[in-house]
C-alpha cells in the first residue's frame, strides 16, 4: 500500500518539479517576481511536507534548505542571482535523480549540493535579522483566505428548480473547512428550515466565490475572516469549534475576525508561513495595491486545481469503449431502418447526438496542449546555449494547440533533436552573429497552429542556415549523389534526411552524428505526418512538420468494390463524380478533373479484386497534394461513415495499401485505403 | 520443464481427413464461421480478417501454410479457432483465427507421449509441429503455435512476392 502512495508521491513530485523549471525560467526573465519567488518557495515547502513521511531524508533536507533561501529572498535579505538560479535548477535534477535511483547512491552529490547552498546563505547571513521589512511587490501568504460562508434558503428554492445538494457540493468545492448544518428553532413561512454555515479556506477570490453562487446570491453571504488559511492554526480549529457548539443560532463571525485581529494568530505562528499571514494582516493597507499580483497568483492557481491526473490506461480503455459505443450505436440505426419504429427513431436520433458529444469529449480528454513540452525545450536551450556560449532567445507561440496524447509523447524525443541542430548547427556564436550584421542574440521560433484536420508546428531559426553547396558536395562525397546529378535545392535539404547523412563539420557531443533527422522523420511519418525543412543560406532554418489532430476517429467516406468494403478519409476527397467503363477505355485512362487532365487509379484492378465492375462506376477525386488530384474508381459510393480506427494486426503491419480497418453497425469490417500511399507506389512503379 | 507425469490438455481438430491439435492453454475461444473480409494483395493462406468482439482478426488458413494437403473447401460446419500467439510475451502477443474442418476432442496426454515427427515426414513440416502423439487409434500432430503463425515468416514471404 504504502508503496503505491510512494509511487503517487514521486508522480506528484515530478508534476511539481517541472512546475518549477518553468517558474525557475520564468524568473530569471524577471528577478523581481514576487509571483514567481512565492511560487518556488511554495512548491519547495510542498514537497518537502511529505518527503520525510516516504523516507526521503535527503530531499526533505535539500527541499528545507531551497526553501530558507527563497524565505530570505522573500524577505529581500537575499536578490534572486544566477547562482541561486543555477542552484534552483540543479535542485530540480537533484531530487529528480533522487526520486528515481533513491538516495543511498547520491549521498555525495548531495553533500556537495548542500555546500554550495550552505555558501549562499552564510554570505548572505548577516543581513538576515534585518529582513524583517515586507518590500512592496511581495504578495503576502500563500494566496488563500478564510472566510465565513451562511446559506439560508428561501422557503421556495425547490420550487425555482434549484437543487440544495448541488449548492452543498459547490460549497464542499468551494474550500477546505467545515459545512455545519442547523435546524430553525422556531418555523418560518419565508425560510427553509433548514441552513448551512461554512468556515472554509480557499485560493479563489471573493469575486470567484460569489460567481459561484450567483443563482442563490440573495441566500448566500459570503464574509472574508482573514487572509491566510486559518485552519493551519489550532487554536483558531478550537475557537470554531467552541463557537459552533454555542447556543447562538449563529456563528459569530465577529468572534472569528477578532480572533485573528487580537493577535492570537501571531502568538501562535509557528511555520514561516504564517509569518506572513501575520504580515499580510498588520500591512493591510498595502494590500489592496497588491491585489492585481495576488488574483494573478490565484487565476494561475485554479488552472491547476481544476485538472486531474488520470491513468492513460484508463483513456484508452474510455476510448474503447466510446469506440464500441459508436459502432452499437450504427447497429441501433440499422434496425431503426429496418423496422421503421417512430418511437425508434427518436431514440436513435437521441443516442446519435449523444454518442457524438461523448466521442468528442473523450477524444478531447486525450488531448494535450503542446504546452506540455515546452518546458523541456526551453530548459534545452537554455542549458545547451550556455554550454555552447550563444546566446539565444527561445519564443513559443500557439502553445496551447492540442493534440492526442500518444502523439505528444511521440513528439518529444524529434522536436527535441531539431531544436537541437538549431542551437548546434544553426545560431551562430555572438561575434559570428555580429560580423554578420546580425543582432548577438539568435532567435528561435516554436510555432503551432490548426489547419483543418492537421496540425502544424514549425521550428524556425534565425541561424545560418543550410548551404545547399556544401550539401552537395557533401551528398556527392557520401555517395548519395552522382556528380552529374542536379538536384533542386529542395532535393538537396531532402537528403538531410537520409540516414547516415550529417553535416556537421566536427562531431559534437550534441548532434552530428549522423543518427537523427533520418530517426526524425521516421517518428514523423509513424504518426502519420510529414516533416519538411526549407533553409536560406546566412538568414536560418525552417522546419515544418504536418500531424493529424487524432489517430483514432476519422469521417470516412464508405465505397465498395466487388464485396469488399472501403474507407477513404474524407479530408481527402476533392468531389465524387460518375464514369462508364466504356468512356474510360476511350480517354486511355484519364479524366478531366476541373478542366485538367487527372490520373485515375483502377482500385478494382490496382487491389486485384475479382467480379465485372458495374456498368457506371464512380469516382472518388482526392486531393493528394499541393492541389495535385488523382481520381480512384470505385463501385459503388455507399456513403459516410465516422470510422473507429483499428488495427489490422501485426499480420498486417506491411499491408501497403490498407491502413487499418474499422467495424460497422452491421458487425462487417471496412478496410482503410491509405491513399498517399497508394498513390505514391503508383508513381513509383510508373517510375 | 513441465512436469513429465502430468498431463496436458489439448484440443485436436480436423483439417481434410488428418487431426492435429493446438495446446489449449492458447485457445481463446472456438467460434462458429463468420463474415470473412478478404484483404487485397495478401499471399493465399490469409482468408482475410474477421470481426472477434470487436477486435480485428487475421483469419489464417494453416493447410496453406503450413503446405499440408488440401483437397476440400470450408464449408458451413467449419470453425474457427481463436488463438492467443505468444501469449506470455506482453509486448508481442497477438490473436489469431485458425480455421478448421471441424473441432473434435479435448485430450490430456502426458508430455512423454508427445513422439517426434520423422525427419522426413511427407505430411507436415518438421518445424511447424511439436509432436504427434497416438489417440484411439488415431495420430493427431501437435502444432507449434508460434512457429505456425510467425509475423518473420510472414514478412519474409511478402518479400519472396508470395
Amino acid at each position: 500500500m504504502l508503496e503505491q502512495f510512494k509511487q503517487k508521491y514521486i508522480e506528484e513530485v515530478n508534476d511539481l518539479l517541472n512546475d518549477l523549471e518553468d517558474t525557475v525560467l520564468a524568473l530569471e526573465q524577471n528577478p523581481g517576481s514576487a509571483d514567481d519567488i512565492n511560487r518556488i518557495f511554495r512548491v519547495m515547502h510542498t514537497i518537502k511536507g511529505t518527503a520525510g513521511m516516504y523516507d526521503f531524508k535527503m530531499v526533505e533536507k535539500i527541499t528545507h534548505d531551497v526553501e530558507s533561501i527563497y524565505g530570505k529572498i522573500r524577505d529581500s535579505s537575499l536578490s534572486v542571482s544566477t547562482v541561486v538560479l543555477n542552484l534552483t535548477l540543479e535542485c530540480v535534477d537533484l531530487i529528480r535523480n533522487l526520486l528515481s535511483t533513491g538516495e543511498d547512491n547520491l549521498k555525495e552529490e548531495v553533500a556537495v549540493f548542500l555546500a554550495k547552498l550552505s555558501a549562499i546563505t552564510n554570505s548572505d547571513d548577516s543581513r538576515v535579522t534585518g529582513g524583517d521589512s515586507l518590500s512592496g511587490g511581495k504578495i503576502s501568504g500563500d494566496g488563500f483566505v478564510t472566510y465565513y460562508l451562511l446559506f439560508e434558503p428561501e422557503a421556495d428554492i425547490k420550487d425555482r428548480g434549484i437543487n440544495i445538494s448541488g449548492i452543498l457540493s459547490d460549497i464542499d468545492a468551494a474550500g477546505d473547512g467545515v459545512i455545519i448544518p442547523r435546524y430553525r428553532a422556531t418555523e418560518s413561512e419565508s425560510k427553509y428550515n433548514t441552513y448551512w454555515e461554512a468556515v472554509f479556506s480557499t485560493q479563489k477570490s471573493y469575486q470567484d466565490l460569489t460567481e459561484i453562487f450567483l443563482f442563490v446570491e440573495d441566500e448566500v453571504k459570503i464574509t472574508k475572516i482573514s487572509d491566510g488559511d486559518l485552519f493551519k492554526n489550532a487554536d483558531f480549529i478550537n475557537e470554531l469549534t467552541s463557537l459552533q457548539e454555542s447556543e447562538q443560532n449563529y456563528i459569530d463571525t465577529d468572534k472569528l475576525i477578532g480572533f485573528v485581529s487580537g493577535g492570537k494568530v501571531e502568538a501562535s505562528a509557528v511555520a514561516e508561513e504564517e509569518k506572513f499571514v501575520k504580515k499580510a494582516v498588520e500591512k493591510k493597507d498595502t494590500l489592496s495595491a497588491e491585489e492585481k499580483i495576488i488574483d494573478r497568483a490565484v487565476a494561475a492557481a485554479d488552472t491547476k486545481t481544476t485538472s486531474i491526473k488520470v491513468d492513460s490506461d484508463k483513456l484508452d480503455e474510455l476510448m474503447n469503449l466510446v469506440s464500441e459505443l459508436v459502432t452499437t450505436k450504427a447497429e441501433m440505426m440499422l434496425l431503426f431502418e429496418k423496422y421503421n419504429i417512430p418511437e425508434l427513431g427518436t431514440l436513435c436520433e437521441k443516442v446519435d447526438r449523444l454518442s457524438n458529444r461523448f466521442k468528442d469529449n473523450a477524444l478531447s480528454i486525450r488531448l494535450v496542449p503542446i504546452e506540455s513540452l515546452m518546458l523541456r525545450f526551453q530548459r534545452l536551450v537554455r542549458d545547451l546555449s550556455v554550454e555552447l556560449g550563444k546566446k539565444i532567445d527561445f519564443k513559443t507561440d500557439g502553445t496551447d494547440t492540442e493534440l492526442d496524447k500518444t502523439i505528444i509523447d511521440n513528439l518529444s524525443v524529434p522536436l527535441m533533436h531539431i531544436i537541437r541542430n538549431s542551437i548546434d548547427h544553426g545560431i551562430e556564436s555572438p561575434e559570428i552573429r555580429v560580423a554578420n550584421n546580425k543582432s548577438e542574440r539568435g532567435l528561435i521560433k516554436f510555432t503551432a497552429f490548426y489547419s483543418g484536420n492537421n496540425v502544424f508546428i514549425q521550428i524556425q531559426d534565425d541561424g545560418a542556415g543550410m548551404d545547399c553547396q556544401a550539401l552537395r558536395k557533401k551528398a556527392i562525397e557520401k555517395g548519395f549523389l552522382k556528380p552529374s546529378d542536379n538536384p533542386t535545392d529542395k532535393q538537396l535539404m531532402e537528403l538531410i534526411f537520409m540516414p547516415g547523412f550529417s553535416t556537421a563539420e566536427k562531431i559534437t557531443g550534441i548532434s552530428g552524428r549522423g543518427v537523427g533527422m533520418d530517426v526524425v522523420k521516421q517518428n514523423i511519418v509513424k504518426l502519420r505526418g510529414e516533416i519538411e525543412v526549407t533553409s536560406e543560406k546566412g538568414l536560418g532554418t525552417a522546419v515544418t512538420i504536418k500531424l493529424p489532430f487524432t489517430l483514432s476517429i476519422i469521417d470516412t467516406l464508405l465505397v465498395s468494390i466487388d464485396k469488399t468494403l472501403l474507407l477513404i478519409p474524407v479530408y481527402m476527397i476533392d468531389n465524387c463524380t460518375q464514369i462508364t467503363r466504356r468512356q474510360l477505355e476511350a480517354d486511355n485512362g484519364r479524366f478531366i478533373y476541373e478542366g485538367e487532365p487527372t490520373t485515375i487509379i483502377d482500385l478494382r484492378k490496382e487491389l486485384e479484386f475479382s467480379g465485372k465492375p458495374p456498368k457506371k462506376e464512380n469516382v472518388v477525386v482526392v486531393n493528394y497534394k499541393d492541389d495535385v488530384h488523382v481520381g480512384l474508381i470505385v463501385d459503388k459510393i455507399i456513403g459516410e461513415h465516422q470510422a473507429v480506427l483499428k488495427s489490422l494486426g501485426k499480420y498486417f503491419a506491411n499491408q501497403e495499401y490498407i491502413s487499418g480497418g474499422s467495424i460497422l453497425g452491421d458487425g462487417s469490417i471496412a478496410l482503410v485505403l491509405d491513399v498517399p500511399k497508394l498513390i505514391k507506389q503508383m508513381e513509383k512503379s510508373d517510375n | 520443464m513441465e512436469n513429465y507425469s502430468s498431463s496436458i490438455p489439448y484440443l485436436s481438430f480436423q483439417l481434410n481427413q488428418d487431426l492435429y491439435a493446438y495446446k489449449i492453454s492458447d485457445v481463446v475461444e472456438v467460434i462458429d464461421l463468420q463474415k470473412i473480409t478478404a484483404i487485397p494483395k495478401t499471399p493465399p493462406y490469409i482468408m482475410g480478417v474477421i470481426n472477434f468482439r470487436g477486435d480485428i482478426l487475421p483469419l489464417i488458413d494453416i493447410r496453406k501454410e503450413c503446405g499440408l494437403n488440401y483437397d476440400n473447401d470450408f464449408d458451413v460446419d467449419s470453425v474457427i479457432i481463436v488463438l492467443d500467439v505468444n501469449k506470455e510475451d506482453n509486448e508481442n502477443h497477438f490473436l489469431v483465427g485458425s480455421i478448421v474442418n471441424a473441432v473434435r476432442d479435448v485430450v490430456e496426454v502426458k508430455p512423454v507421449d508427445i513422439m517426434p515427427i520423422p525427419n522426413f515426414d511427407n505430411r507436415i513440416n518438421p518445424e511447424f509441429a511439436e509432436g504427434i502423439f497416438k489417440h484411439n487409434d488415431n495420430f493427431i500432430t501437435v502444432l507449434n503455435i508460434p512457429a505456425v503463425f510467425s509475423i518473420d515468416k510472414n514478412m519474409q514471404n511478402k518479400q519472396n512476392g508470395l
